[in-house]
């Protein structure tokens, strides 16, 4: 175990040749690049004659083939070959794990006996393994069990010789992970590859760090770590740069924290926006030049062209339409907030979304707490949110068949500050529920695409938080909370 | 082709044009009307067009044995557009023009322009869409038809006997009769009626021509097999 892990200038390099007995941990927040690494880490293993453990969860396992066969390895044949091993994360982890502490012996028995079956009897010397135990545990909370399975990781990866490769979803506005979480994963690996440093997060960051800490020790700062970054090579990432400032800067780290995520929410917002106006715009100067070689034609097409002219009219109104909902969401610098109640807003939008699904199959439900507290909101916009996500959820129940089309709004008390409602569909469903709130994001042949991410935006400046999950069986469920009138005035 | 495409032909004469087309322009884009905009224009500019609203309707269809290219929106709901283009590049080799909703390109999508014809940013004007387009079917029709000699000539190699396909590696290596004739231990005169036989199936009009030949079909020079 290395007490200060180096930081790799290229990780595909150092997953490529991690040592015999190299402990690398990545910290990862966009499934894409998650996948290219794991990927990477095996392919490189496979070309070189090594045998490679894979221990994922069933939908990770479905990236990492994808990404594998991407490259050309075909995953049933290196099965039969006896090169790759598959291990179902969470069925191993129930193996060894005695209530929240991973059992020594029984993880060391099971660890030695996987390492010596990919080792086919001498046939493959050198094993590499990927595994996700760790992120399963710390995903459920669980860091100490986490750490602790780390440690007895790097102790059998010592003694065996095997190089092991661990992988870590990070929220990079997540104070507590440069608290606790960094430090330990530090602690326990050799080498660290940051979470994918994307340009955004290094410019809300940099913004940020100049607004709160000052433009002049802003600037020092950031004169200090672009030295950092020529002498380190790799390093520092936006987020290293926000782990320097946690500990030298303490008392404004939280601040530059949440900074950083304004700017970051409102940097996606405005793309949301170009993009919902760039696609009907598209479309116009598309069918515009359409139009006008129609009529250019000989002799004149005019049946198409007016057809086309007739698009332009209607993506035009599309356009405006953006531009006005935008205008509305941006008229008030920040949001008018008044006390209401939940449960009237939801079923003045229960009734409105009825008197649109004229003669449809769908029935809307409400379950409604009859002593919700109020909140202290912009009405308007709540409304906007709600009337958003129960229509995506009539929309999203419009290709199912054989299952009741039912819609169900619910509110709750969330705690004593806070009250969360939640719209249940019946739909086709969501595979990766978060990146619907991406914006450009949407299954909706004629969707808004930036419908969830502006719902986000207003639930988060209300303090509140918007959120999706698979239902168990069909659908999704979409959840917010807003602060109660009371906990407000505190 | 499954029957849920949308192909563009308002009329049955447009229609017949259509299956007898010798290019076909595909367009994968999540927004109807950026589908239905992009083959309105195609169509004025002449151009045969098929659109899908998701990378899962695209890879379902056989992609078509006439000269191709491939209008792909980069943030598609169910796959991203480099995931698309890495499947499709394993199976064929259709030049891509890739488009972006939004102006600023993300870092990890200019990775892609390795393999892409280019990149175009809505909206896009028509002339540079066109040209593009243009482009990318005259270099799908010349890597075909490079393909489709390729495969005639691996045709009349698989015709050759045993014996002939020694000899062609030491003819196209610049041997002389003699010496090849040695090297095989066989009589020159032997050598030479295989010779004539390999020009014969390979319709080579020249030694010249043989070497060409060689060199589309990889075949190694300057030794035999058995040197």
């Amino acid at each position: 175990m290395n007490a200060v892990p180096s930081v790799s200038s290229s990780w595909k390099e150092l997953l490529a040749n991690p040592g015999p007995d190299g402990h690398i941990v990545q910290l990862y927040q966009d499934t894409d690049f998650y996948g290219e690494a794991i990927s990477h880490f095996a392919a490189e293993g496979l070309v070189r004659g090594e045998s490679v453990i894979i221990t994922a969860t069933g939908l990770n396992w479905t990236n990492i083939s994808g990404h594998l066969m991407s490259k050309g390895f075909i995953p049933d044949e290196l099965f039969g070959r006896g090169q790759l091993m598959l291990l179902d994360a969470p069925e191993t982890l129930s193996k060894f794990m005695v209530g929240n502490t991973p059992d020594v012996k029984t993880f060391r028995d099971l660890a030695l006996a996987t390492i010596g079956k990919a080792r086919a009897g001498g046939k493959f010397p050198r094993v590499r393994w990927w595994g996700e135990m760790v992120n399963v545990l710390y995903l459920s909370g669980n860091l100490n069990g986490s750490i602790r399975l780390e440690e007895l990781f790097d102790g059998v990866g010592h003694e065996e010789s095997i190089a092991i490769f661990c992988s870590f979803l990070m929220d990079k506005y997540d104070a507590e992970i440069y608290d606790r979480a960094f430090g330990d994963l530090c602690r326990t690996h050799s080498q660290v590859i940051p979470a994918e440093d994307n340009a955004m997060h290094t410019e809300v960051v940099d913004r940020a760090i100049g607004e709160v800490i000052g433009p002049i020790e802003g600037s020092l700062l950031k004169s200090l770590t672009s030295w950092l970054h020529g002498r380190t090579s790799g390093m520092p990432t936006s987020q290293s740069i926000l782990l320097w400032v946690k500990h030298a800067v303490p008392t404004k780290f939280e601040e530059v924290l949440a900074c950083a995520r304004k700017y970051e929410r409102e940097t996606l917002l405005a793309r949301a926006i170009a993009h919902e106006i760039n696609q009907p715009l598209a479309a116009m100067v598309a069918n515009a030049a359409a139009c006008h070689r129609w009529l250019a034609a000989n002799p004149p097409n005019l049946e198409r062209a007016r057809v086309t002219a007739e698009r332009i009219i209607r993506d035009a109104n599309a356009a405006s339409e953006v531009v006005n909902r935008v205008r509305g969401l941006f008229k008030q610098s920040s949001p008018v907030r008044s006390p209401f109640g939940l449960n009237e807003v939801i079923a003045e939008v229960r009734q409105l979304m009825l008197d649109e699904v004229t003669g449809g199959s769908v029935t809307i439900e409400t379950d409604l707490d009859p002593e919700l507290p109020q909140v202290l909101a912009d009405r308007v916009q709540v409304q906007q949110v709600l009337v958003n996500l129960v229509r995506n959820g009539i929309e999203a129940m419009v290709p199912t068949t054989g299952v009741p089309k039912l819609l169900s709004i619910r509110s709750r008390r969330e705690g004593s500050q806070y009250v969360r409602i939640e719209v249940c569909d019946q739909g086709t469903g969501l595979r990766d529920p978060e990146t619907a709130f991406k914006p450009f994001v949407t299954t909706k042949k004629h969707g808004m695409g930036m419908g969830l991410a502006i719902c986000r935006s207003i639930i988060e400046a209300h303090e509140g938080r918007l959120w999706a999950a698979p239902n168990e069986g069909w659908g999704t469920t979409f959840s917010f909370t807003l602060p109660t009138n009371a906990s407000a005035l505190h | 082709m499954g029957n849920d495409l949308q192909l563009y032909a308002t009329d049955q004469r447009e229609r017949t044009a259509l299956t007898s087309a010798d290019h076909l322009v595909l367009i994968v884009d999540d927004d109807y009307r950026v589908r239905e905009a992009l083959q309105e224009l195609l169509a004025a500019a002449g151009l045969c067009s098929v659109a899908f609203g998701s990378a899962a309707e695209y890879m379902a269809n056989a992609t078509p044995d006439v000269p191709a290219c491939l209008i792909l929106d980069i943030e598609l709901p169910d796959i991203n557009g480099l995931d698309l283009q890495r499947q499709i590049g394993s199976g064929s080799h259709l030049p891509i023009i890739f488009v972006t909703g939004h102006g600023d390109i993300p870092s990890s999508v200019r990775a892609i322009k390795a393999g892409a014809l280019d990149f175009l940013t809505k909206p896009f004007s028509d002339q540079e869409l066109l040209k593009l387009v243009h482009t990318a079917l005259v270099q799908d029709r010349e890597r075909r038809d490079r393909q489709a000699e390729l495969d005639r000539l691996r045709q009349r190699l698989r015709s050759l006997t045993p014996r002939e396909r020694e000899v062609l590696p030491l003819v196209v290596s610049g041997l002389l009769n003699k010496q090849a004739a040695v090297h095989l231990g066989i009589s020159e005169v032997t050598l030479q009626i295989h010779r004539a036989n390999v020009m014969r199936k390979m319709h080579a009009d020249s030694l010249a021509d043989l070497v060409r030949m060689a060199g589309c079909l990889d075949i190694p020079v300057l030794q035999s097999r058995h040197a």
